[in-house]
């Protein structure tokens, strides 16, 4: 907490909101809101006259809310809601500075390619159906014995997930009694 | 006909949707965003001994390559990207009242740096703490040796004193 010693704000890890954790001859754990949030930032000035200043980033990804005392923490209300809507996974007071603070968003990862159907076609040929991320491109590698290591696999498909689908047939199918396929991007 | 049995297995993995960084402030009567980069930081700390024009924070990049000093001489209308070292930091937290300093808690569990600038960036060795592995930390606001730090196994937080004074 900017300004205060021995004193700081933290997201309870079990979801149930915020809390203030000050020094007062022992440690005290306070109550701020119930809200869920995922990323804290102090505002880095208002301490004074009673004014307490928190940003907090909604857990549900919804915006940014500032959390507000002015009654040096006994009570605490929303005086700014979704003051922004984007979906920041880490903040950053600016120390220093009123009503400001830094927001980072890290993208989520996206899913992993996965073949999603294995057929085998009239003439004994193995089709292989998948997602992965759109555009990205894939390469499709195959043996007969999985346990080699992967740098001994065969490439025999690459290409895009045009509209997020592989597509390939395995035209060499018929020539094994069993083969492993593995797609990976790239 | 051979018949060919086929196995599927999946790997790989690639990022979606938009990686940023920005400085958000208010200006009545509601707060204004500004994009400072595209790139996605696991961990940021601003640092604290400049207000304006010169503007700075720290950031640890989501990709774990490593830590950035993102800087702005003139309010932010620009912003440049300078790197600081190649560890990946989980969280940080700035050393309040110190100008290029912060805390890194390192992504791999081995304990809580304490990075300054001195001619170039130097990592005080050793660690400012090892004995526990933290989830997240945060500096005292008033006095620079203070860290407060969570610990990983959730039986509670931990206030750390670094005794050394030279730094």
């Amino acid at each position: 907490m900017t300004g205060v010693n021995n004193s700081f704000y933290g997201v309870r890890a079990d979801g149930s909101g915020l809390g203030r954790v000050v020094y007062s001859g022992g440690w005290q754990t306070l109550n701020v809101l119930n809200t869920a949030y995922k990323a804290l930032a102090a505002d880095a000035t208002f301490t004074g006259n009673g004014i307490l200043m928190v940003y907090g980033a909604r857990a549900d990804g919804t915006g940014v809310d500032r959390i507000r005392s002015d009654d040096w923490g006994s009570t605490w209300f929303i005086d700014f809601a979704q003051l922004t809507t984007k979906d920041y996974d880490v903040l950053s007071t600016m120390h220093g500075v009123a009503n400001q603070f830094y927001g980072s968003t890290i993208p989520e990862p996206a899913a992993a390619p996965q073949f999603t159907s294995v057929t085998r076609l009239g003439d004994g040929n193995i089709q292989l159906a998948g997602t992965g991320p759109t555009n990205a491109p894939y390469r499709v590698f195959a043996t007969t014995n999985v346990s080699l290591p992967f740098n001994e696999w065969e490439e025999v498909a690459s290409g895009s997930f045009t509209d997020g689908v592989l597509s390939f047939t395995d035209l060499q199918a018929t020539n094994y009694v069993r083969r492993f396929y593995r797609a990976v991007t790239p | 006909m051979k018949k060919a049995l086929a196995m599927a297995a999946l790997a790989g993995m690639s990022l979606s949707a938009t990686a940023e960084l920005d400085r958000v402030y208010y200006s009545g009567p509601g707060f204004t965003t500004l994009n400072i980069n595209a790139n996605a930081y696991q961990a940021l700390a601003q640092e604290s001994a400049q207000a304006g024009p010169t503007l700075i924070v720290m950031g640890s990049l989501a990709d774990g390559s490593g830590t950035k000093q993102v800087i702005s001489g003139n309010w932010g209308s620009t912003w440049a990207e300078n790197p600081i070292n190649n560890v990946a930091y989980a969280k940080m937290a700035t050393r309040i009242g110190t100008a290029n300093q912060f805390y890194g808690l390192k992504a791999d569990g081995t304990g809580i740096d304490l990075i300054y600038y001195s001619g170039g960036w130097q990592v005080f060795l050793p660690p400012v703490s090892t004995a526990n592995t933290y989830k997240a930390i945060t500096a005292d606001a008033t006095d620079t040796r203070r860290l407060f730090a969570a610990r990983t196994d959730g039986t509670g937080v931990d206030r750390l004193f670094f005794n050394d004074l030279s730094q």
